[in-house]
């Protein structure tokens, strides 16, 4: 782990807001030190007001640090060079609205430097990826916020960012589009891209992360690896098929051994979400025709590029 | 340079999906085409052309420069304020980039608007022609309205100097009869001064250039033979007399650098019209400055009223076209000024704020003669401390002001005047190029150091 390339380096980084005169307003973020080394999927979190966004603008570049050294890819945020190398979407996606969601990307693909034909082969790739490849050339003026956001990812994935800064990202999608970004956000580091991504659903961080940082007053009050983080070694959980009264009874006294603590047998329940999608998959297959986004059509060719060899090997 | 490309086709093309394009080249199509046929003149084709063409374009290019700060300001703010900067911003681009981008994307727009004005102007010039029911007047057209004459003024600084030495001695001379009347009862003021500046000064130019009977006048006139055409040179004036009923009666001469005589004609008419006159351009020495004299024969007194053009001399230097093309090349420049100006502004200010000061800043070009008028009469004579700080202050409000304000060429153009590139260059050119870059430069550096969060809570 250790020899991963360190792609956020945070020493000491404090963001103070001014008012007019001079005079300290807001302290946002407070002596920050933090790495995020490559593959990793690590969860800002914290309430509002934490410093969260202030923390993605920095590292953007679009806020300046009041004190303190920050490195993005070994480069100040301010560096356009950097900036080749990271994707982000934002927690609200402003896009020309007079334009269609193909063109939103060739004028992105064209700010990126991307040779004509590649980008017209990713967008393709990215668009059936998102579900939008049936209203691509729709305006995006004419789009739900869920629809933008979709649009808004295969931006910040036009570039195969090493890099991916992920506000909110499955605020406002439906629960298909979150597990498709749930599903992509594993791909992606499986590839060993790095993901920070920030998130009032802290399952979604707990399904797809791999460390946390907890912020709360600009401060950071909790960093580590999420099963270290949230383990209790004090209890277990078996799980095994369904058995009778009788049987559960005689484990119960081998595993508890007449001490007087708590033993609890129950049925599991799948999650919500499960459910919900299995429904939606079962719908999805009788072709009901419908005008806003589809289910997404797997993860983009060129972002599993290298993934499958690695796997058959 | 693709980045700004891409940037400039983006606000090109959702201009125009917005509407707001749209609707901006048919607004001014149709006040060119309304105003070039709504006014008239008096009835005599070449007159009728240029009068309707100069409404025209003033109309039509006054509704654009205003249109398009207001375009630059709402590109570019807009923006920033609906946070597609932000993720703009967050691409591998130089926010320069995107600034230079915003500005060719409006500045397009604006060359549009303007080559589709000019070739409505066409198509309503033609028509105009081929229904004008005089054919004889349509015949004099080529020389009269498809050819530009370049036009010269004769050197006034030899008479401004003796006017103002005039003016000075008499303002002396006033002073001193103050300080030896200064104990008399009675006040021997000197009528002269005590009439007021202006009058003074009209009164002091007035004689400074009264011919007397028998006695002559001569002016100085710059121009480039190399770059006349056609057979003749034209002397357009007017004169003034002391015996209005009689005819004024002398002779106009054309003297080389050795003072030869090289042409001549008898001139008698009617003071107080206008005249002009052909000089053969064969007889016209071919150096830079050309020496024209008037000897008066009629015994009368009489005066070119030069301050107020009533003395000009036109050579042919090129057809319409040339005209158009150097006409839109300036009028163009002034566009790229203002957009670069309300983007400035977009950068530093919020989008009303930008707004408004875009349109004070315009608006205030368009009166920079007013206060340059009263810049003029601050300094004119041994102004005090207080004076001179606050024409400073002045001076500089007029330097940011008009810079802005478009340079004269609509009117040179719709009056066959050729566009005078040197002398505009010379002129416009220097101020026009400092201010250019400076607004640049301001709005570049703030775009670019600043803040996106600071940009957009500004």
């Amino acid at each position: 782990m250790s020899e991963k390339e360190i792609m956020i380096s945070c020493r000491g980084v404090s963001k103070v807001f001014y008012n007019f005169w001079g005079q300290a307003r807001v302290k946002a973020l407070d002596g920050l030190d933090f790495e995020i080394r490559q593959g990793t999927v690590t969860g800002l979190l914290g309430p509002n007001g934490a410093g969260k966004s202030t923390l993605i603008k920095i590292l953007l570049g679009h806020l300046y640090p009041t004190s303190g050294d920050l490195r993005v890819l070994g480069e100040s945020p301010r560096d356009v060079k950097a900036k080749e190398r990271i994707g982000y979407l934002p927690e609200r996606t402003s896009f020309y609205t007079n334009l269609t969601a193909r063109e939103t990307l060739i004028f992105f693909a064209d700010l990126l430097g991307l040779e004509r034909r590649e980008a017209m082969t990713r967008i393709s790739q990215l668009l059936k990826m998102v579900g939008l490849d049936n209203i691509g050339r729709r305006l995006v003026g004419e789009f739900s916020h869920g629809m933008r956001k979709r649009l808004g990812l295969a931006q910040a994935l036009l570039n195969d960012p090493d890099l991916l800064l992920l506000d909110e990202p499955t605020a406002g999608m439906d629960p298909v589009g979150c597990r498709e970004i749930k599903d992509l956000i594993v791909t992606l580091r499986e590839r060993g891209k790095t993901i920070v991504l920030t998130t009032h659903l802290l399952a979604d961080v707990q399904d797809v992360g791999d460390t946390i940082m907890i912020l709360y007053g600009g401060h950071l009050h909790a960093a580590g690896k999420i099963e270290e983080l949230l383990s209790r070694p004090e209890e277990i959980t078996i799980r095994c098929p369904s058995v009778s009264e009788d049987k559960i009874e005689r484990a119960r006294k081998i595993l508890i051994d007449g001490k007087d603590c708590p033993f609890e047998v129950t049925h599991p329940i799948r999650t919500l979400e499960d459910y919900f999608l299995s429904v939606v998959q079962e719908a999805g297959a009788s072709n009901i025709e419908i005008s806003g986004a589809r289910r997404g059509e797997g993860v983009a060719q060129y972002l599993r590029n290298g993934l499958e060899e690695e796997k058959n090997n | 340079m693709r980045k700004i490309a891409s940037t400039a086709r983006i606000v090109f093309t959702t201009t125009f999906r917005r509407g707001a394009g749209w609707g901006l080249l048919v607004f001014c199509v149709i006040s060119a085409v309304f105003m070039f046929f709504a006014t008239n003149s008096d009835s005599t084709l070449v007159n009728e052309l240029q009068l309707r063409f100069r409404y025209s374009l003033y109309a039509f290019t006054t509704i654009l420069n205003i249109s398009l700060l207001y375009f630059g300001c709402v590109s570019l703010r807009k923006d920033i304020d609906e946070r597609r900067f932000h993720t703009v911003s967050a691409a591998p681009v130089h926010r320069w980039q995107l600034f230079w981008g915003h500005f060719f994307g409006i500045f397009s727009l604006g060359v549009v608007v303007f080559l589709a004005c000019s070739a409505a102007l066409t198509v309503s010039c033609a028509i105009f022609i081929a229904g004008w029911p005089k054919p004889e007047e349509k015949a004099g057209l080529g020389e009269k309205f498809f050819s530009t004459y370049y036009l010269c003024y004769p050197d006034l600084s030899g008479i401004m100097d003796g006017i103002r030495a005039e003016y000075e001695k008499r303002v002396a001379q006033y002073n001193l009869a103050l300080e030896e009347h200064e104990h008399d009862d009675e006040h021997h003021h000197h009528d002269d001064v005590w009439k007021g500046r202006k009058v003074l000064l009209d009164d002091i130019k007035k004689e400074r250039q009264i011919i007397s009977p028998g006695g002559t006048g001569s002016w100085q006139f710059e121009w480039n033979p190399a770059s006349a055409r056609g057979e003749f040179i034209l002397l357009r004036f007017k004169l003034y007399a002391n015996v209005q009923r009689s005819m004024a009666k002398g002779e106009w001469r054309i003297t080389d650098d050795s003072g030869k005589t090289v042409w001549h004609s008898k001139f008698a008419d009617y003071p107080f019209l206008a005249h002009e006159l052909k000089i053969p351009l064969e007889s016209v020495p071919k150096e830079r400055q050309l020496k024209i004299s008037f000897i008066e024969e009629g015994g009368n007194y009489i005066i070119f009223p030069v301050h107020h053009g009533g003395l000009l001399m036109l050579y042919n230097s090129g057809g319409l076209f040339k005209n158009f093309v150097l006409a839109t090349v300036f009028s163009l420049s002034h566009m790229a000024l203002l957009v670069a100006l309300s983007l400035t502004y977009s950068s530093i200010f919020s989008f009303s704020v930008a707004v408004f000061v875009s349109m004070a800043t315009f608006m205030t070009g368009l009166l920079s003669g007013f206060f340059a008028k009263i810049l003029d009469d601050l300094t004119f004579f041994d102004p005090s401390f207080a004076k001179v700080v606050f024409s400073f202050f002045l001076k500089v409000g007029l330097w940011l002001t008009e810079s802005a304000k478009a340079p004269p060429v609509c009117r040179m153009f719709s009056e066959g005047i050729s566009v005078p590139v040197a002398k505009l260059l010379a002129e416009w050119g220097p101020g026009f190029a400092a201010y250019f870059g400076i607004v640049l430069a301001i709005g570049i550096i703030s775009l670019n150091k600043k803040e996106i969060d600071k940009i957009l809570q500004s």
